[in-house]
């Protein structure tokens, strides 16, 4: 946590909410800790940036949310990838892919 | 479970904001008890976990906002692509789009039209600051002659020493004003020959501190400008005579004006729009009502046996003629209507004791005095004009269901094509809440455009409606302007229409997007659940058409039994004058001169037959009415009365029963004589000689010398009133004069009508006539009403059955379409053309069957309402079920024509094939 992360690219945070939400929902902390596990550690996502991507990614339809309970028997917000939501990922997924090829190409140039 | 979720969303953001943002409270409580906890299971104390916790956090404002910002935005994204999207499919379809924004734009412009005549004659609040608080006093009386205002046995008018005593008595708490009607006046300018006709109301002090209007430029009126003695008299001249007709000139103010004679400085100009208390005319000045005498005012008038109308009537009790009314706050109105009741008694005891009558004395101290609410203020128009509205708004909503359901077919057709698409999104992961906000953004969007158009074509159409029913060519007065009220009316059944012609059309594309899977041949499935959607609307057009056209009957019927009355007097070769000489300036001594002149005047005309004068004119609502007292009869009886000159009842036609017409010879010098009605000599003479008989107003002193036929000469709407007649040459102790001129000719209306102004103005220059028209103008304005309403009524019919048609023009348009299959292979199986055109002529009728049928009960359960309009004709009258049934027959067959020769025409070895 005191090593110097790396920002996020623009559209990056979406691409990796939707992707930690693709096994399993989750509340808000719930995703923040899958993207830091997938990520190895590289990305460390704040409060500050998290609860308003979700939101904005439910208010455009490919989350819902509804309340339950946590493993430790607390109320909390899970999150959940909708059918829109899903073909998002792969289409964002494929749209990265391409991308992330293409520049890594460059840079081999 | 997801599309509920997502409905529930929309839902949730649209409508329930406060619910939305306790969740996201909710929510972040949530996310800090989670992370305290995370924390302490980290080995955190609870004290060092909470700071941890809140340090990463942030301010919970602050994240709350950033949530709150974020959902907005990508709420407006949606909203963005959904307008995108709905503005380009639009544009796709630029048929479908022309119609459906015309179409509605017709529906909605008719309601809009209706809604802003409504608005301006019934609903809208006086402009003037807290127009709730103001209050209008009229008096009650058990029994009474009805006031021309106040409708039976409600006097609106008081006396201004009255109207001193209310006022005293709920000062200085509350406060009371009082003013005429507008009356004609003549003003001139100093310096300037041309006299200039103007309206004018004569006001109290506190007039416009009562309604709480300041000026726009200089002062307006207190209780100083009330004193008569000394101090020159001042005027208040209106926004609209200041630039109507002294061309914005301030230097106006400071002037000098003279009002029949009467010199008045101009002390103020009020702002624009207001109009004082009659919304639907606007005064040109405004006077102290002492005024009267000095002006000669004598209008809007009744007065009591023991008063003089020839001196000033500030000074006099038992002259009624002041409209009084007030503004109290609401918590003071209990108060101050008792404090007002009482001392109208006191006002009312004392009036009556000065009656010689024991009978009138009782009748007086019963009057009682009410105080109503006059927030919308007086309106010549509303009582004359609040059913036909009402009606008409009735029907302008049909109008409106009636386009509604016909872009909802369009809609329908239109999705047939459209189909593939939505299987596509719905495939894509669209949610049925999703593709509901984009259909209706599209519907919002035709509706939006459609209000528009209806917005301007209500304001054209309310225009000229008003003008045609208030006989104006130049401004309207500022009621009827298009103002914030009739805007947010129109957004509002734009949207309404909206969610009505959108919402069914959209859920049923959306199921047929989901329901049937991707298929390459999808001529069927869609088509076939589409049409199931068609057929219920068409019906209901036809049956709402049905309910319009039916109205429409009866009231083009009532029109036409008007225009046939024969009200008793011959309407055909008869031109009439009227004027007021006294507000020409003409004194009583000038008065038989007048007379000589105005008759010598047009009997110089080429072609005219006879001609007389008289003091009421026939239609021009004149009405005077005294108590009578009857050879015979032991009671004071009220009658109507006029005074005419020698030649009168030749000259308008009505025919002379028995005895003779008055002559040269009924005179000042010899016995005074009376001409009756045969209803008053049925009731007071039953199968006696009336002729010879006495009346009279004190004594029954006057001979009554004939008999005259009843005649409708005030109205058509009512039955003949009975009317005693008396010579003009013999006229009773108070005013009377002629003020109407007859004239019987032979040729050309036009030519008879000019060459009569010309003779008049060269014989008697100083006398303005208010009119000078045909009778048939007269009788034609008496219905005018009921002619607007009917050509409107037949307008709306008319929208209403071209929409029907369409609609189910294209109903049987598609379900050919639909059909070529079928219809191929019968043909091909030796079917005539005749028998296929046969069967979508049957298919029609049976459509139109059931909605007519629908409709008709409809029209005869809601028939009634209109009874208040109709005349002479019944809801249950069986010729109008056949006439209505008969368009109805036409329609279907104008409608069916096509569909039933592309059918009949259609090519078997193509139909096969094409499949």
């Amino acid at each position: 946590m005191s090593t110097r992360q790396a920002s996020l690219l623009q559209g990056t945070l979406d691409l990796l909410i939707l992707k930690a939400l693709a096994a399993d929902e989750l509340h808000g902390l719930g995703v923040s800790r899958r993207v830091n596990q997938i990520t190895r550690g590289t990305f460390v996502v704040q409060p500050g940036s998290l609860f308003p991507a979700l939101h904005r990614l439910e208010e455009a339809g490919w989350l819902t949310a509804s309340w339950s309970l946590s493993e430790n028997n607390r109320r909390a917000k899970y999150y959940k990838l909708t059918r829109a939501g899903r073909r998002q990922l792969d289409e964002e997924t494929t749209q990265w892919n391409r991308i992330a090829l293409a520049i890594a190409r460059a840079l081999e140039a | 479970m997801s599309r509920m979720s997502r409905l529930s969303s929309l839902w949730r953001n649209l409508v329930r904001r406060d619910h939305v943002e306790r969740d996201l409270d909710d929510e972040m409580d949530a996310v800090f008890a989670l992370l305290v906890d995370e924390k302490i299971a980290g080995g955190m104390s609870p004290a060092n976990a909470r700071r941890a916790a809140t340090l990463e956090i942030g301010r919970t404002a602050v994240l709350k906002d950033q949530v709150r910002q974020a959902r907005a935005g990508a709420f407006l994204e949606r909203l963005r692509q959904d307008v995108r999207y709905a503005v380009r499919s639009l544009r796709r379809t630029p048929g479908f789009t022309v119609t459906a924004v015309l179409t509605l734009g017709l529906g909605m412009g008719a309601n809009i039209t209706i809604f802003t005549l409504l608005d301006a004659v019934i609903f809208k609040p006086l402009s003037v600051p807290a127009a709730h608080e103001l209050v209008r006093l009229y008096e009650r009386s058990p029994k009474g002659v009805p006031d021309s205002e106040g409708g039976a046995g409600q006097y609106l008018s008081f006396s201004f020493p009255r109207f001193r005593r209310l006022r005293q008595a709920i000062a200085p708490q509350s406060s009371l004003a009082a003013s005429t009607r507008s009356s004609k006046f003549i003003a001139r300018f100093p310096g300037s020959v041309q006299a200039l006709p103007i309206r004018a109301q004569l006001v109290s002090g506190g007039y416009f501190a009562t309604l709480g209007v300041p000026a726009a430029r200089g002062r307006l009126l207190t209780d100083e400008d009330l004193r008569v003695d000394g101090a020159d008299p001042v005027a208040v001249i209106s926004d609209g005579f200041w630039k109507r007709s002294l061309g914005s000139n301030v230097g106006i103010l400071g002037q000098t004006i003279a009002v029949n004679g009467v010199k008045a400085v101009i002390v103020g100009i009020t702002r624009p729009g207001f109009v004082g208390l009659w919304t639907d005319s606007e005064p040109d000045l405004w006077l102290p009502l002492t005024l009267q005498a000095g002006l000669r005012y004598q209008r809007n008038v009744s007065s009591y046996t023991n008063a003089d109308r020839n001196q000033p009537w500030t000074a006099q009790d038992a002259i009624s003629w002041l409209i009084v009314f007030g503004r109290v706050a609401p918590a003071d109105l209990p108060r101050a209507a008792a404090r007002l009741q009482s001392a109208n008694h006191e006002g009312v005891v004392a009036l009556a004791d000065t009656f010689a009558d024991g009978e009138s004395r009782r009748e007086m101290a019963a009057h009682t005095l009410s105080v109503e609410p006059l927030v919308r203020g007086f309106s010549a128009l509303r009582s004359r004009f609040s059913q036909a509205l009402f009606a008409l708004a009735a029907m302008v909503a049909i109008v409106l269901l009636v386009t509604c359901a016909n872009v909802a077919n369009l809609l329908l057709t239109r999705a047939a094509g459209r189909a593939r698409d939505l299987r596509i999104r719905v495939s894509l992961g669209a949610t049925t809440a999703r593709l509901l906000q984009q259909c209706l953004t599209e519907s919002v969007i035709l509706a939006g455009l459609g209000g528009a158009a209806g917005l301007l074509a209500g304001a054209w159409a309310s225009g000229a409606l008003a003008r045609a029913v208030l006989d104006a060519s130049g401004d309207l007065p500022p009621v009827f302007s298009l103002d914030i009220r009739v805007v947010v009316f129109s957004a509002g059944i734009s949207l309404a229409t909206a969610l009505l012609f959108g919402f069914a059309p959209a859920l049923r594309v959306i199921r047929t997007g989901r329901t049937a899977g991707f298929t390459t041949t999808e001529r069927n499935s869609p088509g076939s659940s589409i049409m199931k959607g068609m057929r219920p609307l068409v019906a209901c057009q036809l049956a709402l058409s049905v309910v319009v056209v039916f109205a429409a009957f009866l009231l083009g019927r009532t029109l036409i039994n008007f225009v046939r009355i024969d009200p008793g007097f011959a309407v055909d070769h008869l031109v009439s004058a009227s004027f007021d000489p006294e507000f020409s300036g003409y004194q009583r001594d000038q008065m038989p001169a007048l007379e000589q002149h105005l008759l010598a005047a047009a009997k110089a005309v080429p072609g005219v037959a006879s001609a007389a004068v008289s003091w009421c004119g026939l239609v021009t609502n004149c009405g005077t009415f005294s108590g009578f007292r009857i050879e015979g009869a032991t009671e004071r009886v009220s009658y109507h009365e006029n005074w005419v000159s020698p030649g009168y009842f030749a000259t308008t036609g009505v025919s002379l029963v028995s005895g003779r017409e008055f002559d040269g010879g009924d005179n000042q010098s010899r016995a005074h004589v009376a001409i009756i009605t045969e209803s008053i000599a049925r009731r007071h003479f039953p199968g006696l000689n009336p002729l010879g008989k006495r009346l009279g107003f004190g004594e029954p002193d006057t001979e009554i010398v004939g008999v005259v036929r009843d005649v409708q000469s005030e109205t058509l709407h009512q039955p003949p009133v009975p009317l005693v007649y008396f010579p003009i040459e013999q006229p009773p102790a108070f005013r009377i004069f002629p003020r109407n001129l007859d004239v019987r000719f032979a040729g050309a209306v036009d030519g008879t009508v000019s060459a009569i102004r010309e003779t008049v103005r060269r014989a008697e220059p100083n006398l303005s006539l208010d009119t000078l028209e045909p009778m048939s103008a007269r009788i034609a304005r008496d219905v005018g009403r009921e002619r607007i309403v009917a050509y409107l009524a037949s307008a709306f019919a008319i929208l209403a059955l071209l929409l029907a048609a369409l609609g189910l023009y294209g109903v049987l348009s598609y379900a050919v379409a639909g059909r070529t299959r079928e219809i191929g292979v019968r043909i091909a199986l030796g079917a005539r053309p005749a028998t296929i055109a046969m069967m979508v002529v049957r298919d029609a009728l049976k459509l139109v069957a059931v909605g007519t049928l629908a409709g008709l009960l409809a029209a005869v359960a809601t028939g009634r309402l209109l009874r208040a309009l109709l005349f002479d004709v019944t809801v249950s009258d069986p010729m109008t079920y056949g006439l209505v049934a008969g368009v109805l027959a036409m329609v279907t067959l104008l409608a069916a024509y096509l569909p039933a020769r592309r059918a009949a025409r259609i090519d078997p070895t193509r139909a096969l094939r094409s499949e």
